[in-house]
């Protein structure tokens, strides 16, 4: 049996290249073993740079391996390379010695580690660190000098605004996290740290203000982070998907956003924010349905134009929601309810259209979305042309060739321009997913059909939780202090409290 | 944290869509082009053939929007049956199309269908979901309602509307009009101490030889006449209001809108003046004689713009013209309502006032012993008029001028 | 948060009245009995009005003793003054009661619908819709249907108010002329009848356990409310139908529908009769979910199951089916509205629970009293 397994084991060696012996995990004190083990861990990458340098006549070597592109070369001359270079640097002696005042003494770098494991080390180079071995010493110096491309602050192109800044967040966590703190110059400001990836090795930032935010929110949003199992983390979305309450429902229960002013004013708020690295896009938990329907314009105009806004914009969402609906269900069932001479009109203009008034809407909005769709995907000079006169020509054409009635393209043009209203893009999908549902149910059951959907949405919305935070508050359950800034806008100098995610709404 | 489940909501929406598409060839669901909408109807009960007609204009709406003088938007079907439902039933075999009431504005009776009693008839308009209550109801003097609905109205091509805008007109600036829909016949016939009062319509025949009917679109045109009352007691019609007696009736309940009155000139015999009406208000108290008889006693109150003087008057003189014109206004107004009483009173024996639902609020003790008499009571009625006038306006561009007669 | 695992569902007191109110919605809006089932009198606003005012006592004394009992509901009172057994059969007797009130309400809707705004539908569609919303709404537990009460509410209320108000301009105000002059028996009629409806309120007092907080002035304060609200409520809409249709209020089958079918301003707003429409759809619906849930937490509670949510389906089930054979049609539906029948049913039946349950309150305290004494 030991012969065979002696075979098999030979066998196994034939296969492999003959595996340079370690102790385990452990960085041997030869700086040549150390970069073998390297070079075979990682493989022959093209941006693994393996530096040796020897300071001293002695042989004693240090070594350093970084990935360039993700390290600042620059900084390495600055940081490692001068001081390395610079008089008084102990050549000789214990190499134990050499390698503690480098790191206490010559690097002129901010973050310095020590790790005695390979695997460490290899981690450190994969995050952006400049690992230094010293030959002699089993412990490898990992120095911070991260330089990852980034496009910097950018204007939120997802988030329009009339008067705000035009700064979005940026790719960088590290640029998110102090944007963060320019906005919040309060010690209380806390962050708290996890990877979250097996195979990216997300860094995944929970920002929060420690006294604001009750403390089980951010438990709870660190535990279900704790519980995400993925190899990959690439957007925010991810850990959405996962982390949200009720996947089930086409409402966003996780507000996204790009904007560092809206995620200061919910961490100001006692929320939470979750910042992923690589991507410009920060969640705030809880969410409500309010937040999605509300912009950072209506706190920087006058209160009179902010509500004048909120109330549009409200008006919108139930338009862009019920209107096709609403118009198919009295065409189809209660011609009483359209004004007399309106009926006229409507009676002759659908002379000869060959298709029934919900097929005609169904079919209306399902053009219209995938010129919005088309739209979005070229690039943008094309797109806006192909947009608009798409929607034009088509709308016409299908008009003149009487495929549609000039009503309905009325119909559903004004619920599209409706739906843009709605600031979030996630909402706006909500609201796009259930108009064809509501067509469906206004043109098979009438007014009836519509209420029905109504008030199951109603249940639906009111079961809703984001992190124990009722979905539909402050609207239900009512919160007088709070109510107050649904419908109208009120003005700063009338407010005494702050408005906060406070403990109660946890319950009831 | 609680987790509530939602799952159960989105698969009950995702239900609620299943069975609404399964329902999708579902009852009673018409687009709106399959429909012939009505727009104006007429009924007759024809005594030869014991058989409801039913004259209905349907829409034709790919005509609208054409101005081709000869083009009608709209086909006139009639049908006949037994009750007022079969004939509406029986239109279909005119037309696949079928007919939808609720947008229908006028609904036009025979005299004879009339005298009759209104309420067989109408029981289908009351009676349905579809039809409205608020329907304008017509009675057409002298003729079927066939005839009446035969005519063409040239401005506005769908006669059910014009007769509408016509009767508002005849209500708001004349007076002389009853704009009372259903629901108000209703009212007046169900309540005790007041009898229903419909408009009047009547087909004036401008070539009355002409019975090829080879008139010409311009020759036809404009032969409708819309005013005056048809009075009822209980649903049956006994008789006809004049338009001045129509504006007495609503004189005496305060119920005018606008009109023009014209009385005679004060100071000058053969001249008359125009003055334009304002609403009026009116008080009506009752008393109780001695001979155990019951006195009304009715105040109005109007008020009137100069309109039309028919000369020119000097400022100095036109205080005391006024005041005499006043006087005039008032006789002239007084004379309106008196000659509506005797109507009421002596020849059609209908209180149309509603004399005995305003006695029943303001002397309830009193009305609940006359209202079984009440017809004999309202004939011996014995009403007071008092009308004071008041002249507001006498022109706003010139007060005087050339020509002053004094 | 851990402890927040535990299940209770909360409803606060401005949910329950809401919801209570909501409940009372349809009887002023689809049949208004009050009006239509008794003789015409100009006055039957005032019998309606004060009919429901007077439901204040029952209701308040029923709200001091579920108070005081530590917050049962009905059947837990009734189990734990009279014992299990007669406990469980008053359980058992009121879940019919709560069931039949809700098949009445989707009866309500089918013929409304079946009536005058799509004829040619069978009824079933209808009362299996409604059924299904108001299943998964009372499913989803008291906490959720307090808060899409109230969220309905807020929607609802102001088209009611515009449903009464806005043809104003149809209305005569003769018609309620002469004040104070009817046959008292009419008054009565009418009011016994608006009382009989008022005090389905006791439905609220299954949610008892529920509610947080449950204080004396909480309680007092819902209930009154909610009595007041519904007595201004019946009484306006029995005045705006005698107001706009005087004598021939007492002939319609649907008042408001007709009512708002006169409004007419301007030329522009006119053919308004869908508000009503979306009234009567939304509030019965949760109105059947409330009755839904309080019959299955009367029979939870009789057999000691821990909550009914499981039983709402099949609730659900029964209620369509007893839709479908409670009356051949409306006219039957509408003479069961009569003062002697529902009348007369409907205040014994609750002003009984009441009587039972204080009469029981009270032996018990004495009963206990006595005790202590001996001890």
């Amino acid at each position: 049996m030991s012969r065979i397994a002696g075979k098999l084991r030979l066998m196994r060696g034939r296969r492999k290249p003959a595996r340079p012996t370690s102790t385990g995990d452990r960085l041997s004190p030869k700086v040549d073993r150390n970069e073998a083990l390297m070079r075979e861990t990682l493989g022959d990458s093209f941006d693994l740079t393996f530096r040796t340098l020897q300071p001293d006549q002695e042989g004693r070597r240090l070594l350093l391996v970084y990935l360039r592109g993700a390290v600042d070369e620059k900084l390495v001359a600055d940081a490692v390379l001068r001081p390395l270079g610079q008089s008084g640097f102990p050549v000789g002696g214990d190499p134990r010695a050499v390698f503690a005042s480098l790191r206490d003494r010559y690097l002129a770098a901010g973050t310095v580690e020590t790790t005695p494991s390979l695997q460490g080390a290899i981690d450190g180079i994969l995050l952006a660190k400049v690992a230094l071995l010293v030959d002699g010493v089993p412990e490898a110096l990992l120095i911070f000098l991260p330089a990852w491309p980034t496009r910097g602050l950018l204007e939120p192109e997802t988030e329009v605004n009339i008067r705000g800044s035009r700064d979005g967040f940026s790719t960088l966590i590290i640029d998110n996290t102090a944007v963060l703190r320019r906005y919040v110059k309060d010690p209380r400001l806390r962050f708290e740290r996890r990877e979250i990836g097996r195979l990216s090795r997300t860094k995944v930032v929970v920002a929060h203000i420690a006294g604001l935010a009750p403390d089980s929110l951010v438990a709870e949003a660190c535990r279900r982070l704790d519980k995400v199992k993925l190899d990959g983390v690439l957007a925010t979305a991810y850990i959405e998907e996962l982390i949200r309450d009720h996947r089930w429902s086409p409402f966003p229960t996780t507000f996204r956003t790009e904007r560092p002013d809206r995620v200061a004013a919910a961490l100001l708020e006692g929320r939470v924010a979750i910042l992923v690295d690589g991507t410009q896009f920060v969640l705030i938990v809880p969410a409500v349905l309010t937040m999605f329907l509300t912009t950072v314009d209506d706190w920087y105009e006058s209160f009179l134009v902010g509500t004048a806004l909120r109330i549009l914009r409200y008006a919108s969402f139930v338009v862009s929601l019920l209107f096709p609906a609403l118009y198919v269900s009295a065409i189809s069932f209660h011609q009483e309810m359209v004004p007399t001479r309106l009926a006229f009109g409507i009676t002759q203009q659908r002379q000869g259209i060959p298709f029934p008034v919900i097929v005609e809407a169904l079919l209306l909005q399902l053009i219209f979305e995938v010129l919005r769709e088309a739209g979005l995907r070229l690039p943008q000079a094309v797109g806006q042309a192909v947009t608009i006169v798409g929607a034009l020509i088509v709308g016409q054409q299908a008009v003149e060739a009487g495929l549609v009635s000039p009503v309905m393209l009325i119909v559903i043009a004004t619920t599209g321009i409706a739906s843009f209203v709605t600031p979030v893009y996630s909402m706006s999908w909500s609201v796009r997913l259930l108009n064809p549902l509501y067509i469906i149910l206004g043109g098979t059951l009438g007014l009836f059909g519509i209420v029905s959907g109504l008030v199951l949405m109603e249940v639906h919305l009111t079961a809703l939780n984001s992190f124990g935070l009722a979905y539909m508050s402050p609207l239900s359950p009512s919160r007088a202090e709070e109510l107050k800034d649904t419908f109208i806008r009120w003005p700063l100098w009338a407010s005494k409290r702050r408005p906060k995610v406070s403990r109660e709404d946890h319950q009831g | 944290m609680r987790r509530r489940r939602v799952l159960p909501q989105v698969a009950a929406f995702v239900l609620l869509i299943v069975l609404a598409l399964l329902l999708a060839g579902c009852w009673n669901r018409r687009d709106i082009d399959t429909l012939a909408i009505v727009t104006a109807a007429g009924v007759d009960f024809d005594e030869q053939t014991n058989e409801i007609k039913l004259t209905v204009h349907a829409l034709r709406a790919e005509v609208l929007g054409e101005t081709a003088p000869d083009l009608r938007p709209y086909v006139q079907r009639q049908s006949t049956g037994r009750t007022v439902f079969e004939a509406v039933r029986n239109t279909i075999q005119q037309s696949p199309a079928r007919m939808f009431w609720a947008h229908n504005p006028v609904i036009v009776v025979g005299e004879q269908t009339a005298r009759n009693g209104l309420m067989p008839v109408m029981d289908y308009f009351i009676r349905d979901g579809e039809t409205r209550l608020d329907v304008l109801l017509l009675v057409a003097r002298g003729t079927t309602a066939n005839e009446v609905l035969k005519v063409d109205y040239g401005v506005e091509r769908l006669p059910g509307i014009a007769v509408v805008d016509h009767l508002r007109s005849a209500r708001q600036s004349l007076s002389t009009g009853v704009f009372s829909d259903l629901n108000d016949f209703l009212i007046r016939w169900e309540s005790p101490g007041i009898q229903p009062l419909a408009a009047r319509i009547e087909r004036v025949v401008l070539q009355p030889g002409d019975p090829s009917g080879q008139l010409t679109h311009e020759e036809r045109i404009q032969d409708v006449y819309i005013g005056g009352a048809a009075a009822f007691i209980d649903d049956r019609l006994v008789g006809w209001l004049e338009p001045l007696e129509v504006r007495g009736v609503y004189w005496l309940r305060g119920e005018t809108r606008g009109g023009i009155l014209v009385v005679p000139d004060p100071w000058q015999a053969d001249r008359n003046i125009g003055l334009e009406l304002s609403r009026s208000s009116s008080r009506v108290e009752f008393s109780e004689t001695e001979t155990g008889g019951i006195t009304c006693k009715v105040r109005i109150s109007s008020t009137a713009y100069l309109g039309d003087a028919m000369v020119f008057r000097d400022p100095l003189s036109m205080e005391h013209f006024v005041t005499a014109v006043q006087t005039a206004m008032e006789a002239e107004i007084e004379n309106e309502v008196r000659t509506a009483l005797d109507r009421c009173q002596q020849e059609l024996g209908s209180d149309v006032f509603g004399l005995g639902a305003m006695l029943s609020r303001k002397n309830p003790a009193l009305w609940v012993r006359v209202k079984d008499n009440w017809p004999a009571v309202f004939a011996a009625l014995d009403v007071e008029v008092e009308v004071k006038g008041r002249i507001l306006r006498a022109g706003s561009n010139i007060r005087y001028g050339p020509g002053l007669v004094r | 948060m851990e402890a927040a695992k535990r299940s209770v569902l909360v409803i606060n007191p401005f949910q329950l009245t809401a919801l209570l109110w909501l409940s009372r919605i349809e009887t002023a809006s689809v049949f208004l009995p009050s009006v239509t089932t008794v003789d015409y009198a100009p006055d039957t606003w005032i019998g309606a009005g004060i009919g429901s005012l007077l439901a204040i006592v029952p209701l308040w004394v029923m709200g001091r003793v579920a108070v005081a009992s530590g917050g049962l509901c009905l059947v837990g009172m009734a189990q734990k003054f009279y014992g299990r057994v007669l406990g469980g059969a008053v359980g058992i007797f009121l879940a019919q009661f709560f069931l039949l009130c809700g098949a009445c309400t989707i009866r309500h809707v089918v013929e409304v619908y079946t009536g005058i705004i799509t004829p040619e539908t069978p009824g079933l569609v209808y009362s299996a819709i409604v059924a299904g919303v108001a299943v998964v709404a009372a499913a989803a537990g008291a906490t959720i249907l307090g808060r899409t009460a109230v969220m309905v509410f807020a929607t609802v209320v102001p088209l009611l108010l515009l449903t009464l108000i806005l043809p104003l301009n149809r209305m005569n105000p003769g018609h309620l002329m002469p004040f104070m002059h009817s046959h008292l028996g009419v008054l009565a009629q009418a009011g016994l009848i608006s009382f009989s409806f008022t005090m389905q309120g006791i439905v609220g007092f299954m949610l008892m356990p529920s509610l947080r907080p449950r204080t004396t002035k909480e309680v007092d304060a819902i209930f009154l409310t909610y009595a007041v609200a519904s007595s201004i409520m019946m009484a306006a809409a029995a005045a705006s139908i005698t107001a706009a249709f005087g004598p021939l209020s007492a002939s319609l089958t649907f008042p408001v529908f007709s009512l708002a079918q006169r409004i007419q301003i301007a030329g522009i707003i006119e053919r308004m009769e869908i508000l009503p429409v979306f009234l009567w759809t939304a509030s019965d619906i949760l109105r059947v979910a409330l009755m839904l849930w309080a019959a299955a937490a009367c029979l939870a509670k009789t057999f000691g199951l821990e909550h009914g949510r499981r039983l709402v389906l099949p609730l659900g089930f029964v209620s369509v089916v007893l839709t479908a054979f409670i009356v051949t049609n409306v006219f039957e539906m509408l003479g069961f509205y009569t003062w002697d029948l529902w009348g007369v049913y409907g205040t014994v039946v609750q002003v009984g629970t009441v009587l039972l349950l204080s009469t029981g309150y009270l032996l018990a305290r004495k009963g206990s009293a006595r005790r202590r004494r001996h001890a």
